[in-house]
């Protein structure tokens, strides 16, 4: 009797430290994610202006006589995408640009892009329609889309030294009212006759007639207000285009932290927030044995900033008191593949777009900490060097290629001071553990 | 009081796995699980032993010196049980390190009910000489 008096205590004893356990305040795990600062979206654009370039060699993409071709489609499907957003578009306004911009009428604008252009315009300077857009078709409640091959090819054949300048100098208007340009690049069948820029080293070129045997490049740039061309870019494109690149867009520190547990090694542990690691045992960090994963939530970037490629190939990590490398830069989804993942960290991850990995090299002075500072800068788009040509007299052997892109992407970067600044500069810092 | 426990729970097991839940371990689970089942459990079991079974209730049936021992194993016993459950009521990574940190707690609870018993056993009615 005794004895089972003596067990029912104890098991009262452990009940009752439990409960007492219970009652104290549980450590969180994670308290969600770190708040990034609001990327604004707008909801409505008063007009939405669809301009379309429609010089001789804008005919090759909308031929008469053949099959339908991808840049047919790809406009065909940005024209209904605006038509069925109803809500988000106010006034729809569809124009052609050879020499100058001109309204066209809907039934107009749907026969010459899918029956094909019967009447193409002559040659077209870009920097002369950029300059018109720029000055009356971009302004608060409005967005313009300007479709174009962007073939450069200026009267004056020296001009082409300035492109860069030239396209500066054509949307000098945006800046001063605030607004973003937004290029996204595309390729298409091309049938007709192709009429090439030249090459630097001999402006004179012949027209090329029945190209080509490769694809062709051609941009859809939106212009307008930050809020509305994110707005529109989104639903203008049913998925992500991988040769884009936005310019002007406000600068937003991306939220970022270390994890915890995943993509690590050596036996560092956070202090109170996620910029700061503690470590017992600073001669891990001399031994190269210490490793560890930032997260970043980089969904409010440019798009160009964003692809793992670019991010692996600008990533820099200065540090003071030691060194530290870039080990790999992933998207959440390859480095979940690639990474163990404690289960701990899962729901962490998901408030993160990228991870990167960094290794600690050295430490010079032990008993001082290793400051960190993860910049990206801000340099054209990878895709960019792909896509440009000096010499576009023969696209069948060059590829699909348009003449000087770097130098017209270049001119409408420059346009903006941002983007000489870095993409974004992240402290973390590892300390010794008392 | 924090640092004693991590310096007696560090020094058989070593340092917390996985890493990263160190802070969890050094400022949660050692002080609580420390605090509560090395001092606050054995103090109550000991007193238990010697002045409930022992002197209030004076029975006589548990003053030989394999009822001390087994108080002691069940006290070891309690504190190896409520490791695990703290461990898992704060969701700490599964991992060894757990069990180690289990053993670890019995083997001190042991030692902090020898230490409470040479203490406290001196007024006990029946077991003022047990252990010895």
């Amino acid at each position: 009797m005794t004895c089972r008096n003596l067990f029912v205590f104890c098991l009262g004893i452990l009940v009752c430290t439990a409960c007492g356990a219970d009652s104290e305040q549980p450590v969180s795990a994670d308290a969600g994610c770190s708040t990034a600062p609001a990327v604004s979206i707008a909801s409505r654009v008063d007009t939405l202006n669809i301009i379309v370039e429609t010089s001789g060699s804008m005919k090759g993409f909308m031929p008469t006589q053949s099959r339908q071709t991808a840049f047919q489609q790809q406009v065909d499907d940005i024209l209904a995408n605006a038509e069925s957003n109803k809500e988000a578009v106010g006034l729809l306004r569809l124009y052609t640009a050879q020499d100058n911009i001109r309204p066209i009428g809907y039934d107009r604008f749907q026969s010459m892009l899918r029956q094909g252009l019967a009447q193409a315009g002559a040659s077209t300077p870009i920097p002369n329609l950029l300059s018109q857009i720029a000055g009356r078709y971009a302004s608060q409640g409005q967005v313009s889309i300007f479709i174009s091959d962007f073939i450069y090819s200026p009267p004056n054949t020296r001009d082409r030294d300035y492109v860069s300048n030239d396209i500066r100098r054509a949307l000098l208007p945006l800046q001063d009212k605030g607004m973003v340009v937004a290029v996204y690049g595309f390729q298409s069948e091309f049938r007709g006759t192709f009429y090439p820029a030249g090459s630097k080293a001999s402006p004179k070129a012949s027209p090329v007639a029945n190209c080509c045997e490769t694809d062709i490049p051609y941009y859809v740039w939106i212009i307008g207000p930050e809020p509305a061309v994110r707005m529109m870019a989104a639903r203008l494109f049913r998925s992500p285009v991988a040769a884009s690149m936005q310019s002007g867009y406000a600068r937003r520190a991306p939220a970022y932290g270390v994890v915890p547990g995943s993509g690590r090694s050596g036996s560092w542990y956070l202090a109170g927030d996620a910029q700061t690691i503690l470590i017992d045992n600073t001669q891990e960090l001399r031994q190269g044995e210490v490793s560890f994963s930032v997260g970043l939530n980089l969904e409010a970037l440019p798009s160009q900033y964003r692809t793992p490629d670019y991010l692996s190939r600008h990533l820099q990590v200065q540090s003071s008191n030691g060194t530290t490398e870039v080990e790999g830069v992933w998207n959440r989804q390859d480095f979940s593949e690639k990474e163990q993942v404690s289960t701990k960290d899962r729901q962490l991850l998901e408030c993160y777009t990228h991870l990167v990995k960094l290794k600690v090299a050295s430490l010079d002075d032990r008993n001082s900490p290793l400051n960190l500072r993860l910049t990206l800068p801000a340099n054209r788009p990878q895709w960019a060097e792909a896509w440009t040509t000096d010499d576009d007299r023969n696209p069948n052997d060059s590829g699909p290629r348009t003449f000087a892109l770097t130098e017209i992407l270049e001119g409408v970067r420059r346009l903006y001071p941002q983007e000489r600044e870095p993409v974004f500069a992240l402290d973390l810092s590892i300390k010794k553990a008392n | 009081m924090k640092n004693v426990f991590r310096f007696l729970y560090e020094l058989l097991i070593g340092k917390p796995e996985p890493p990263m839940e160190t802070p969890l371990y050094r400022s949660e689970i050692f002080p609580d699980v420390g605090g509560v089942s090395l001092l606050l459990i054995t103090l109550v079991l000991v007193l238990v032993y010697y002045y409930v079974l022992n002197h209030v209730m004076r029975t006589a049936r548990f003053s030989h010196w394999y009822h001390w021992l087994g108080m002691l194993l069940i006290n070891a016993g309690i504190a190896f049980g409520y490791a695990i459950y703290y461990c898992r009521l704060h969701e700490v990574t599964p991992d060894s390190y757990v069990y180690w940190f289990a053993f670890a707690n019995a083997f001190y609870s042991a030692l902090f009910f020898f230490l409470f018993s040479l203490l406290l056993k001196w007024r006990s009615y029946n077991a003022a000489r047990t252990p010895f």
